[in-house]
């Protein structure tokens, strides 16, 4: 009877911080997005008034398409920068395990303060990106005060932090069995065909798991607009997760911020859902068997 | 089976009063009765309050110092110091009031009496520690009257501060431009910098500010009144920008895509931006309580800053400055030592020891007898108390608490940045912020 319940025993912890860390902030944010609450008062139930008012909020919309250009931006630029990595990191090179651990440090780093000030300064009128752009020949770019050179600014700072994508990328590719890759030799493929014959299709679960993944984050994403922009050049990099941040802390309205945040759930729900049906489209199994 | 589930229940129900043990903010009023009255009977018994407050490198460094001294002289209260920096301190001061975690003695900015005390029961009436406080010889009902509330003191204020204009002379002397004294001069200065050099830095905020002070000065009116009220039209508000696009016009300032360019956002840190620390904006609108922010390492630089405080245009009636409490000091409406919590706060706001400590790094202090003891030492001197010399001696209309509101200021934010990026004319600027500034204001003042 112990026996039965000790791997319960193990986890209780575990379930005490779920229960009060996740589930009910979870719960709680879904009832005060009905309410107005200003924090120290009371909640007042205000009905769908919250979910009403961002039709007639247009930093609302701003901010759903700086957030949308920045995902569109951002996550395939990841992975592919994840996966080409993860392609380096995977030949027998000498001191290999020294490279890992090296691309791995901008994803312990994140987004913290010193980073973004890096980051001001790499971007920055006289910094060393523009300095570089000089150097060969081309006029500098404004890069903070232009919609798309922030947003780009901004993304860079999340391709940048590729380690965790690129780890798990790494861990499919040895996977990828190694006869696969003589049989295509043998039957004359070149790099590039075996790269989009056999890697890619063994490597979709791989990209799957990581474009979903990368896709919620990059939804959430606020350290970034935060640190370094402020949402600025005008709200073009307002992201979402900065709107619900102003409304919440900035502004005390807990009760709108509590629906934005639930509208952006249901928009990563969407989305993951969606990749989730087209998956069968294009991601293989190699236990599934049979048809190749 | 049932050891291991009791056991299990133990646990969680262990944690679980960890996490609300110090979430008890309703306490009653017998409750809160018979603990000031324990307090004083326990007056010689170990006592720990909390302080927090928030600040940069020396301002903590000071305050340390004062509160050791503090223990040293009044050895049963301990004094647990809970700093940090400005940015998001709002935020954890907001969750800290709401969840009942909040400290005993708060330092609390201005407008953040309305948030958190709209009909004075927010804080501890520190009328009712008036005599431990020494309120009577120390401070002028003027001054008092910042943190009040419905009759109820919630707040002492410690210092007094506004807005001026502050120049690196060392740069004005380079290309042989004299510190501006009247509004022309101040446009006209801007041509007679080499390309690339500026007379001023503003960020999108100080933009505002500074064309709010100007407008003010002009029509004698406030922005925004005590209770909430918009007082400009749409007329006044486009006297203030159409003097921003003057500026931007004739070069007394670079345009917010120069400033966001280097510094990211347009309202950046300015003392973290190069081309000021190299004396390419040659002056800023700062507060006098801060002027050290950016003075200090213009100083590390060997360049000099000097008061240009605010021009006055003849006939002005009002010299249209902002001038408000720096900050304040409150006690904790909970606080079950508030007796021991005005001791301490004595301390650092009347006795001289204390006051010494303290120093300037909190503005100079409206404490009569922090003032005389700060004289005496001979600590009186330097920026801060010449600009809040100039505002005393220029006063202008009272300036709303409401006027700092977090959504106004990205109003006036964005208002700023689509006229320097040429979205809106100024009319258009004008109208947007009108409407926006008064649909905010019925949605704060409620």
């Amino acid at each position: 009877m112990i026996k039965k319940y000790t791997g319960l025993l193990y986890i209780v912890p575990w379930l005490i911080g779920l229960f009060i860390f996740t589930f009910y902030p979870f719960i709680s944010s879904f009832i005060l997005s009905f309410t107005d609450y200003k924090i120290i008062y009371q909640p007042k139930f205000v009905g769908f008034g919250n979910y009403i008012k961002m039709f007639n909020d247009n930093t609302f919309f701003i901010s759903l398409v700086a957030t949308f250009k920045y995902v569109i931006m951002t996550v395939p630029l990841n992975l592919i920068f994840a996966l080409l990595i993860a392609l380096v990191l995977n030949f027998k090179l000498r001191g290999i395990n020294f490279y890992r651990t090296v691309y791995y440090i901008p994803s312990i780093l994140g987004g913290n303060i010193a980073v973004a000030v890096l980051w001001r300064f790499l971007f920055g009128t006289n910094g060393l990106i523009n300095q570089f752009i000089k150097f060969i020949g081309i006029n500098p770019i404004s890069w903070f005060s232009t919609e798309y050179g922030a947003l780009f600014a901004l993304s860079t700072l999340k391709i940048w932090q590729f380690g965790s994508t690129m780890i798990i990328f790494l861990a499919g590719l040895k996977d990828i069995p190694q006869e696969l890759y003589e049989a295509a030799a043998v039957d004359g493929a070149g790099k590039i065909r075996t790269f989009f014959s056999v890697t890619i299709p063994l490597l979709s679960p791989i990209i799957f798991f990581n474009l979903i993944m990368q896709l919620i984050n990059a939804f959430q994403e606020f350290n970034s607009p935060y640190l370094i922009t402020n949402g600025g050049p005008l709200y073009k990099t307002y992201l979402f997760s900065l709107m619900i941040y102003d409304n919440a802390f900035q502004y005390f309205n807990m009760g709108y911020a509590s629906a934005l945040s639930w509208v952006l759930f249901i928009i990563i729900m969407i989305f993951t859902v969606f990749i989730f049906r087209s998956s069968s489209y294009w991601v293989f199994y190699s236990d599934e068997g049979g048809e190749s | 089976m049932k050891k291991l589930v009791a056991l299990a229940l133990a646990a969680a129900l262990g944690i679980s009063t960890l996490l609300t043990g110090c979430g008890s903010s309703n306490n009653s009023t017998s409750q809160k009765n018979s603990s000031a009255k324990t307090s004083e009977s326990q007056s010689a018994k170990q006592v720990t309050l909390r302080f927090s407050w928030w600040g940069y490198d020396s301002l903590h460094q000071a305050t340390l110092n004062a509160i050791k001294l503090f223990e040293q002289k009044y050895p049963n209260i301990k004094i647990k110091a809970e700093y940090a920096g400005w940015n998001g301190y709002l935020d954890k001061q907001t969750t800290q009031i709401a969840g009942g975690t909040a400290a005993d003695i708060m330092q609390i900015n201005w407008n953040w009496i309305p948030i958190f005390s709209k009909d004075g029961n927010g804080f501890y009436d520190l009328n009712k520690l008036a005599d431990v406080l020494h309120l009577k010889e120390n401070y002028s009902d003027n001054y008092l009257k910042y943190g009040t509330v419905n009759g109820k003191l919630n707040a002492i204020p410690v210092s007094m501060t506004g807005r001026v204009i502050w120049f690196n002379k060392t740069i004005f002397d380079k290309y042989n431009v004299p510190i501006p004294k009247t509004w022309d001069d101040l446009i006209s200065s801007g041509n007679k910098f080499p390309n690339g050099t500026y007379p001023m830095i503003l960020g999108a905020y100080d933009a505002w500010l500074l064309s709010e002070t100007y407008a003010v000065q002009m029509t004698g009116k406030p922005f925004i009144d005590g209770n909430g009220k918009l007082v400009f039209d749409e007329n006044d508000i486009k006297i203030a920008l159409q003097f921003y696009k003057k500026l931007l016009d004739n070069k007394v300032a670079p345009g917010l895509q120069m400033v966001v360019n280097e510094g990211g956002s347009s309202n950046p840190q300015i003392n973290e931006l190069p081309s000021f620390l190299e004396g390419k904006y040659a002056g800023f609108y700062q507060w006098t309580a801060a002027v050290a922010q950016e003075a200090d390492p213009l100083k590390q630089k060997n360049m000099e800053t000097v008061l240009g405080g605010i021009p006055i245009e003849s006939g002005a009636k009002v010299s249209g400055a902002i001038f408000k409490p720096t900050l304040l000091f409150a006690i904790n409406k909970d606080c079950k030592y508030p007796k021991e919590a005005a001791t301490f706060l004595n301390f650092i706001l009347n006795d001289p020891e204390g006051v010494k400590a303290m120093g300037l790094e909190r503005g100079t202090p409206l404490s009569k007898s922090a003032v005389d003891a700060l004289t005496k030492a001979g600590l009186l001197n330097g920026l801060e108390p010449e600009g809040l010399k100039f505002l005393y001696d220029h006063p202008s209309v009272p300036f709303s608490p409401y006027f700092e509101d977090p959504k106004l200021q990205s109003i006036y934010t964005s208002t700023m940045e689509q006229i320097s990026y040429n979205r809106l004319s100024v009319d258009e600027a004008a109208k947007y912020m009108y409407e926006n500034v008064q649909k905010t204001l019925s949605e704060i003042v409620k």
